[in-house]
């Protein structure tokens, strides 16, 4: 069988669903099989949201288990913490490197991200961090941080996906300004994928 | 790209939601009728349909619960329209009642019940398997084996329904239901129904006389529709070998690459079983032929086990079955556990899939649901905790009223820092627990807490309970006017229909005083002072009347706010936190806790807002002790307050 596994993680309304959505219809259009098992319900109010998405010739189950993900792709750096052990043993690890904490008292700044980033380089060779939220900031729009790891994730799966299809339909998401910086969004993510030379599954 | 997409093309592939797929299949089958109470994970079937109805000229609604919107599709089947009826597994418990007698009458068009479980109980209480329902209801159940074939599947329950002229449950999984799959396209049939009653009163209605006649017929019927399944098209008996392995619906997805994985594919026979009750005997007798013994991997109950080894014992055969004794019972299916039940079971070496790292550092924190920023009910629970804790400041903490709680984002007021819900059983329990605690507790009153859609659904009996026999309850329904847990339906309170017509609002408040509530009022959340007045006033009233009160807290889900100021082509006002005023007490982010405020650092406790998360609701700035929140732009606040407040 051939076929890549992925996580796709990050909070509850960060636009995890839309990414995975996006990414299947781009393997489609590449003439895949594809299964995305999405989060529903209560997780999507700022829990933890993972979504399990397999590009093949034949697939069966919609979910994998620990150890079989080829890629874990994070909006966020707990969550891409949280999804490690997902990882086959040579996986990829993209991420954003910005932490949310959620509203409980006491866990604000109890998180040193330093600490994090070592605790990541120390076990996944094939580990791309990348400030996602400061590019959609940047650009004008902080909710468009799903789109940069989009635009790298677009990189790392260039064998999977028609990325010319994606494109397309990353530039139909919102109207007008929200539209636009969707799409530099994207685009910022592909250069900054190709600029770290990210594996390509 | 989604059901509404899919539309007007009649071939070629598409990539939908599960739930899509049965939408699509049920549309392709002809069905003129869809109903349902949302739940997840059965939501997005209804949601679909009814983005497509006016395009179509189907019929199809939001249902105030699951019995009516079970009884409304039933009754068009009976009337020649072909129907379905979509509710999460738990939604099934509340339209058991029409379900048990369906099976009696049978119906005339197809009329398929979709049943979503929620093995691991992602967005659930419980893990019940509606499997049982087929059996003890005399209702086949049909499941999808792989995402695929689940639209085809779903044309064929309806054709089934048909033929056979009963209803049948087609059930699916989480798993199932969100799944993104690609999907095959055909023709969109046009909707079939005859606009015409005929009556048939021995059949329909269930008096004694004529339910016994029926029951002795529905026993006779459940042979035929078993021998009828036993070629039922989504069945296969696959490979072969002396063993066999039953994959009973999702799970046969997961048999199949476990196989594959461990390499064993062509080493044994597989049953792909679609239709789990009744057991198509003929069939799996076929399947057992030359074998010594069989696994059957299912999730959940023994369902298909326990038929099998009823078969088993009644042909006299002597095959080893396993089941749950090397699968399990809890949670959902995995590779990983399908592996090492068929592992264990072929008695070969199987070592996991070995990953990066299995243990987490102890610094990931949980990540537990909360309210969104900007959510209606934060104010309130804000209140209400302020409120209860000044009173419990006063006489003591053992006399704090009894939180009982309800289903629906509200639900997180559980958690800290409001810390209010002291149980949440099922739909309507709030209201109907309070009754019980207000005759059974003699310090303490009942308050429930209960959301606007669930008020509807199943709050209006026992509101009308307390009022005749004279509870002392206080009752707080969060009306944010839309369902919004199961991703914002709209309902009674909406203004709208599922198919988006202007449709009348059933006023909470209305209802409370027709049910004859003399303590009625309604107020905006936002409003901090004016909501611990009433919340106080309104507890008071309860103590000493010893009467029902219900008040009602109205205020926009933040989402749905955001999205009309969105599309009145506004923008988000901005926040911001003035570092000179602010004295870092906290209490936007510890008491108040909105997730979209923290401290600026670890050492430095002065709030700041993050931009990524905020709403613009603007209630912090307004609770902040020394005025340090302030707006970017005051008339921006002022052009949204209206918005908000419905
Ligand atoms: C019998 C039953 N049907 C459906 C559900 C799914 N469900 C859980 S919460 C909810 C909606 C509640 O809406 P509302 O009361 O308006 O509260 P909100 O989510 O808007 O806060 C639904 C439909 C369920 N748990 N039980
Ligand atoms: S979806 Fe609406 S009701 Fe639910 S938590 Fe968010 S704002 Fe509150």
């Amino acid at each position: 069988m051939k076929f890549v596994n992925v996580v796709i993680t990050g909070v509850g309304g960060q636009g995890l669903l839309t990414m995975a959505r996006l990414l299947a219809e781009a393997a489609m259009a590449r003439g895949f099989e594809t299964l995305a098992a999405e989060t529903h319900g209560m997780a999507q109010r700022g829990g933890s949201v993972v979504v399990f998405l397999r590009i093949g010739e034949e697939i069966y189950a919609p979910t994998f288990s620990s150890g079989m993900a080829h890629l874990v792709v994070s909006t966020e750096l707990i969550e891409a913490v949280r999804s490690v052990p997902y990882l086959r043993s040579n996986g990829v690890l993209a991420t954003n490197t910005k932490v949310i904490y959620p509203a409980i008292p006491g866990i604000y700044g109890s998180v040193d991200e330093n600490q994090v980033l070592e605790w990541l380089r120390a076990r996944i060779p094939n580990l791309y961090t990348v400030p996602a939220s400061n590019v959609a900031e940047s650009l004008g729009n902080p909710r468009a941080t799903n789109m940069v790891m989009l635009g790298v994730a677009s990189v790392i799966l260039e064998r999977w996906i028609d990325t010319e299809y994606l494109a397309k339909e990353v530039s139909k998401i919102g109207k007008g300004r929200i539209a636009e910086i969707n799409r530099q969004a994207y685009e910022r993510g592909r250069e900054i994928a190709e600029s770290l030379r990210v594996v390509k599954l | 790209m989604g059901l509404k997409q899919t539309i007007g093309r009649e071939s070629g592939r598409a990539l939908l939601l599960g739930n899509e797929a049965i939408a699509r299949g049920a549309i392709e089958a002809g069905i003129a009728v869809a109903t349902a109470y949302p739940g997840t994970p059965s939501t997005e079937i209804v949601e679909s349909l009814a983005e497509v109805a006016n395009d179509l000229g189907i019929y199809v609604e939001w249902s105030v619960n699951e019995k009516v919107a079970f009884e409304t599709a039933f009754a068009a089947a009976t009337a020649g329209a072909r129907s379905l009826t979509a509710m999460k597994h738990v939604g099934l418990n509340v339209a058991a009642d029409p379900l048990f007698s369906s099976a009696y009458t049978g119906v005339e068009e197809g009329f398929v019940i979709v049943s979503a479980d929620d093995p691991s109980m992602w967005s659930s209480q419980n893990e019940q398997d509606n499997r049982l329902y087929g059996l003890h209801a005399y209702i086949p159940v049909i499941e999808p084996t792989t995402l695929r074939e689940v639209k085809d599947l779903t044309k064929q329950c309806f054709e089934f329904s048909k033929e056979i002229q009963h209803p049948v449950i087609l059930r699916t999984t989480t798993r199932i239901s969100h799944t993104r799959v690609v999907v095959e396209l055909g023709p969109i049939s046009k909707p079939i129904r005859r606009g015409k009653y005929f009556k048939d009163p021995e059949r329909y209605v269930l008096v004694p006389s004529n339910a016994r006649k029926l029951r002795a017929k529905l026993v006779e019927k459940w042979r035929s529709i078993e021998e009828k399944l036993s070629s039922f098209p989504f069945n296969a008996i696959e490979g072969d070998g002396k063993v066999l392995i039953v994959g009973a619906g999702i799970s046969y997805s997961y048999v199949v690459e476990a196989l594959e994985h461990l390499g064993i594919r062509d080493k044994v026979r597989v049953l792909k079983l679609s239709t789990v009750v009744p057991l198509p005997r003929d069939l799996v007798r076929k399947a057992l032929e030359g074998v010594e013994k069989v696994l059957v991997v299912e999730e959940l109950e023994p369902v298909v086990e326990m038929q099998l080894k009823s078969l088993v014992v009644d042909e006299g055969m002597s095959i080893e079955v396993h089941g749950k004794d090397l699968v399990g019972y809890l949670y959902e299916m995995s590779l990983t556990r399908a592996m090492r039940a068929v592992a264990k079971f072929m008695g070969i070496d199987y070592a996991e899939p070995s990953g990066i790292e299995t243990t987490l550092p102890s610094f990931v924190f949980p990540r537990p649901p909360q309210l969104c920023p900007g959510c209606p009910y934060r104010p309130l629970y804000y209140a209400l905790r302020k409120v209860v804790d000044r009173l419990n400041a006063e006489r003591g903490v053992e006399h704090e009223p009894i939180f009982c709680g309800d289903i629906g984002c509200y639900t997180l007021g559980l958690n800290p820092p409001f810390r209010l819900h002291d149980t949440t059983i099922e739909m309507g329990g709030s209201l109907g627990m309070a009754n019980g605690f207000a005759i059974s507790v003699d310090d303490r009153i009942p308050i429930a807490i209960i959301g606007d859609s669930t008020f509807y659904h199943a709050g209006i009996p026992p509101l009308i309970n307390a009022v005749y026999n004279s509870k002392p309850v206080l009752v707080i329904v969060l009306d944010n006017r839309i369902t919004a847990m199961t991703g914002h339906q709209p309902n009674p309170s909406t203004g709208i229909t599922a198919t988006g017509r202007e449709a009348k609002i059933v006023k909470i408040e209305d209802i409370a005083r027709a049910c004859g509530v003399e303590y009625v009022k309604v107020f905006d959340p936002a409003n901090i002072e004016e909501t611990e007045k009433i919340l106080r006033e309104a507890i008071e009233y309860v103590e000493k009347e010893r009467k029902p009160a219900l008040i009602v807290s109205r205020r926009l889900c933040a989402l749905q706010a955001v999205r009309k100021i969105r599309s009145m082509g506004l923008e988000i006002p901005r926040y911001f936190v003035d570092p000179e005023k602010c004295v870092g007490c906290g209490l936007c982010y510890n008491k108040f806790a909105c997730p979209a405020i923290r401290p600026r650092s670890r050492e430095d406790r002065k709030a700041t807002i993050d931009p990524e998360l905020c709403t613009g609701c603007g209630v912090c700035a307004s609770i902040c002790p020394v005025g340090a929140i302030k707006p970017e732009n005051p008339e921006l606040v002022e052009k949204v307050r209206e918005v908000w407040r419905g």
